[in-house]
């Protein structure tokens, strides 16, 4: 079972670490009036549909000084997958739907806590086969799972890998999207094409010291393509996102770093590294491609994403990839995963540089009175990632909205990872994950 | 061994699924797809792709498949018979389209009655019944399988 219905199982010819936001009622309200005065009445009455889902999810780590994805420790949590989402559709006539999402889960604008939210609200208008508009709170589509990954039972997988699936910060955006469909033969193009405009607060890194976690705001604008190419058992799909950055508090992006050489003989002197310059947006380009292949009882799914960051030094400029293998064995679909991310050389040079200076002594005293681990402070700032994760795994399906799953998962962490909220470098630790997913 | 065991599930579901047909058209009900009467004939190529949300019109009128509730005797035959795939995978498929915002799969309705009266109130609507079924006004038989 996949992400992307287009490459449907269903066999006929021509087939088939984010955080919240708050968002101003001002553009759902819009798409409700327009709904309102725009819709004919072609059917009777519209037609309300309620459906939902949810994860129940239990993870652990073996080890006891990590704690991965926020909430996943040796001590456990249901926080990390845990959700229920309640959808309710309304269909005006054969073109005009409007689609209202809430999903109760752990919050994404701090670590404790729970929160309740809506996070899509949308208005579909289908007036052509070949073309699909949507106007509203959408997700970006940005890789193969990325709009149902909060529907575990879409997929077999226990956790979408997060070395690929931390791509993007963002959730959801108002805006719009829409679709462009090529149905010419036995084979299926599509163009998803998207703009709008979200607020997050970006959780920095957290590894040492500063007050943690740290969660930063940010207004930002995103456009993206998607170009998916379906031809029987497989999927290719390719994307380019662009997003621009715009700090949203008081604070404006340190946008590096600056060296001052103190005088005198290590240890007293030495090399002094300080931020320097401040950046009002950032841009971010984000790359993706996937390819999603099946025959018979065996499914091979991969995709690989960059991130490129030009505009400060210790943003999160990135390659992550993954590859599943799979295999559907009556209704258990056993499945082995490996996935990789790391960060682009500059902010991995900028961290190891920043960790492995002292402070020079006199940096200790007047004018400055630094703390030693000043260095170490500012690399904990650098959101940088090497690491690899292999992935064992099995989900027992039930029927196709009901599915259990477990999962074995050995993390490799080099130099640093982002994801990782522990002093932890050049070491691995296992994640135990248990689930089950439904719709309903 | 476990490989074997599934193996034999399959069989048994296959011949589950023939006997199903079997069955029905033994007991002259085999299955039609019928439409308010303002909708156009259809290929079963098409029939396929506005069940799959993937045709929404034909010839510029606005199409609604409908669906008879999971379980029904009906419905397992419709899927075996004109979309060629079981009801699971075809639920499984909706599942994700539904989340990633591209559709909404079709209504479904508990009894035939039910359906047939909304084919009748609804233009461009479209459902199944058994082939003995009388449509009565409003209604007309846009596909029949040999």
């Amino acid at each position: 079972m996949t992400g992307d219905p287009d490459r449907a199982e269903i066999n006929v010819s021509g087939h088939a670490h984010r955080c919240r936001r708050s968002h101003g009622p001002s553009l759902v309200g819009a798409m409700l009036l327009t709904l309102a005065t725009a819709t004919p009445a072609a059917f009777a009455e519209p037609q309300f549909t309620v459906s939902g889902y949810g994860t129940i999810g239990y993870a652990a780590t073996g080890d006891s000084d990590v704690r991965y994805l926020r909430y996943i420790d040796r001590d456990g949590t249901i926080k990390a997958d845990s959700l229920l989402g309640l959808q309710l559709e309304t269909r005006f006539d054969a073109r005009w739907s409007a689609t209202v999402q809430a999903v109760a889960s752990a919050p994404r604008t701090r670590d404790s806590g729970y929160e309740a939210t809506i996070r899509w609200a949308f208005v579909g208008f289908r007036p052509r086969n070949d073309w699909l508009f949507r106007g509203g709170r959408l997700r970006p589509p940005v890789l193969i799972n990325t709009q149902n990954a909060e529907v575990g039972v879409t997929y077999d997988v226990a956790r979408l890998p997060a070395e690929l699936y931390t791509l993007s910060p963002v959730y959801d955006f108002d805006g719009a999207a829409l679709t462009k469909t090529w149905l010419p033969g036995d084979y299926e193009v599509d163009v998803d094409a998207y703009w709008g405009r979200t607020h997050i607060n970006y959780r920095l890194p957290f590894q040492r010291y500063g007050p943690q976690p740290r969660y930063f705001p940010e207004d930002i604008t995103l456009t993206g393509l998607v170009l998916s190419y379906i031809r029987g058992p497989l999927l290719l799909r390719g994307g380019v996102h662009y997003a621009t950055l715009r700090a949203g508090g008081d604070v404006p992006f340190n946008q590096g770093f600056t060296s001052v050489t103190i005088p005198g003989p290590a240890p007293i002197g030495g090399v002094l590294y300080m931020p320097s310059g401040v950046a009002d947006t950032i841009g971010i380009t984000v790359l993706t491609f996937g390819a999603d292949w099946h025959r018979d009882d065996w499914r091979i799914t991969g995709e690989v994403g960059q991130r490129i960051v030009k505009d400060i030094d210790f943003g999160p400029d990135s390659l992550g990839a993954y590859a599943t293998v799979s295999r559907e064995i009556g209704q258990w679909t056993p499945y082995a995963t490996y996935a990789r991310l790391l960060s682009g050389s500059r902010p991995r040079d900028l961290y190891r540089t920043l960790n492995e200076t002292p402070v020079p002594l006199a940096a200790l005293g007047p004018p400055f009175f630094l703390p030693p681990t000043f260095h170490q402070s500012l690399a904990d700032n650098v959101i940088a990632y090497d690491q690899y994760s292999t992935m064992l795994g099995a989900s027992y399906s039930f029927s196709a909205t009901s599915k259990l799953k477990l999962e074995w998962m050995r993390t490799h962490v080099g130099l640093v990872s982002a994801l990782v909220d522990a002093d932890f470098h050049h070491r691995s630790f296992n994640v135990y994950s248990i689930s089950y997913s439904f719709a309903f | 061994m476990r490989l074997r065991h599934c193996e034999t599930i399959r069989c048994l579901r296959a011949l589950c699924a023939a006997w199903t047909l079997v069955a029905c058209a033994h007991a002259g009900a085999s299955l039609v797809v019928v439409a308010n009467a303002d909708t156009p004939p259809l290929d079963a190529e098409t029939l396929q792709k506005i069940y799959l949300g993937k045709v929404v019109e034909v010839d510029g009128h606005p199409v609604t498949p409908v669906n008879l509730a999971k379980g029904s005797k009906l419905r397992r035959v419709f899927m075996e018979q004109y979309m060629t795939e079981d009801d699971e995978k075809y639920v499984a498929y909706w599942t994700v389209r539904r989340y990633i915002g591209k559709g909404i799969p079709p209504r479904e309705f508990a009894t035939v009655e039910q359906q047939l009266e909304f084919l009748r109130a609804t233009p461009g609507a479209i459902g199944y019944v058994d082939d003995s079924t009388d449509l009565r006004n409003g209604l007309r038989t846009i596909l029949r399988k040999p």
